[in-house]
């Protein structure tokens, strides 16, 4: 992930779109990553990109100098990744109910499908196994090595609950592992 | 918290663990299957996460952004002019409303009503003091009129006449 110089940030500050697209260059992949792994769904994920630009260009103003760019921007991919997933609970219950009928296929698209390799599909049923707060810290720690106070930063919440809901999660995918283990050796 | 909690903790621990703990781990790890089991599924599963690539996009973001910033700034600006427009037309209603109510209210209609008769009365009298004068110099108005419009029809023909004969005389000139 690169880092973007104060200068390009004052610029964009100032109102300036061309600055601004050097943003979206730089941050591009680590915006869509997150999103890709949040969503699982490569149109959403692009679409969800799109919008976190968007969201960081307009609310630019609130940004503040001292705090990492990086962990500002993430934040806002994070979150509006989280209401997303929020907003489409109930399909995602029905995901959790009958894993086994549905996972299989979970992109309609068979040419994706063929692209996924093996231990892709597995982190990604992983992730999928948790919930979407739970999963977004995952996802800070192990894709953007985030320390416990840059997610408890970018998830709005405090440290002490970052370090429950990883242990939490941890817990859950070594189960969830456990669980396919049992599936593919029956 | 139980013992098994505490090594599970241990187990799931982010970051490396105290001589002390590893030695307490490694010698519980020896003796219950249940946390060897656990160790082993998160090995797997850390594995699994710390080597998983970071996935790159198919499409072109730059060239998408530069399109949903150009369609969404114009979006926000016409979002912003209709709220202009809905704005000034409620404020003008909202004037309307309260210029009608208090206008037709019977405290206002009454006064206004009186003032607006007295003002006519004003005028009407101002109308008759004029009808009068000009009755009184009926004559002396007809003859200065009748005068101004001979005087003007002279100051045409006249006029008319010195022009004719500027032309009169160009064209000698450019004959000789």
């Amino acid at each position: 992930m690169n880092n973007i110089s104060t200068d390009i940030l004052e610029k964009v500050k100032e109102g300036d779109a061309d600055a601004f697209t050097d943003i979206v260059d730089a941050y591009q992949n680590a915006i869509y990553n997150l999103c890709y792994r949040m969503l699982y769904n490569q149109t959403e994920a692009e679409d969800a990109t799109q919008e976190t630009f968007w969201k960081a260009w307009t609310n630019f103003s609130k940004y503040d100098f001292n705090r990492s760019f990086s962990t500002w921007i993430l934040s806002i991919a994070a979150h509006y990744c989280i209401d997303l997933q929020r907003k489409k609970k109930v399909p995602e219950m029905e995901i959790d109910e009958t894993m086994e009928e549905i996972i299989p296929d979970p992109i309609p698209h068979p040419e994706q499908e063929a692209i996924r390799n093996e231990e892709e599909q597995q982190i990604q049923d992983m992730l999928n196994s948790l919930n979407e707060t739970d999963r977004a810290a995952i996802v800070l720690r192990y894709w953007y090595d985030f320390s416990d106070r840059e997610i408890a930063e970018s998830l709005s919440m405090s440290e002490s609950a970052v370090k429950s809901r990883l242990f939490r999660a941890r817990k859950q995918l070594a189960q969830y592992w456990d669980g396919q283990t049992q599936l593919n050796q029956g | 918290m139980d013992s098994h909690e505490y090594y599970e903790e241990l187990i799931l621990k982010d970051g490396d663990l105290s001589g002390e703990e590893r030695k307490n781990l490694k010698a519980h790890l020896e003796e219950c299957e249940k946390c060897q089991k656990l160790e082993e599924q998160w090995k797997s599963c850390l594995n699994l996460l710390t080597k998983a690539p970071m996935v790159e996009p198919k499409a072109d973001i730059t060239g998408k952004w530069e399109q949903t910033l150009q369609v969404r700034t114009f979006e926000k600006e016409m979002k912003n002019q209709n709220r202009q427009i809905i704005g000034t037309i409620v404020l003008i209603a909202i004037l309307s409303v309260f210029s009608c109510t208090v206008l037709l209210s019977p405290e206002f209609l009454i006064p206004s009503t009186i003032q607006i008769s007295q003002i006519l009365f004003l005028l009407a009298g101002l109308a008759n003091q004029f009808q009068t004068i000009l009755s009184m110099l009926r004559l002396p108005v007809l003859i200065c009129s009748l005068g101004g419009f001979l005087a003007v029809i002279c100051f045409i023909v006249i006029n008319r006449i010195g022009i004719n004969n500027e032309e009169n005389s160009k064209e000698g000139v450019e004959q000789s």
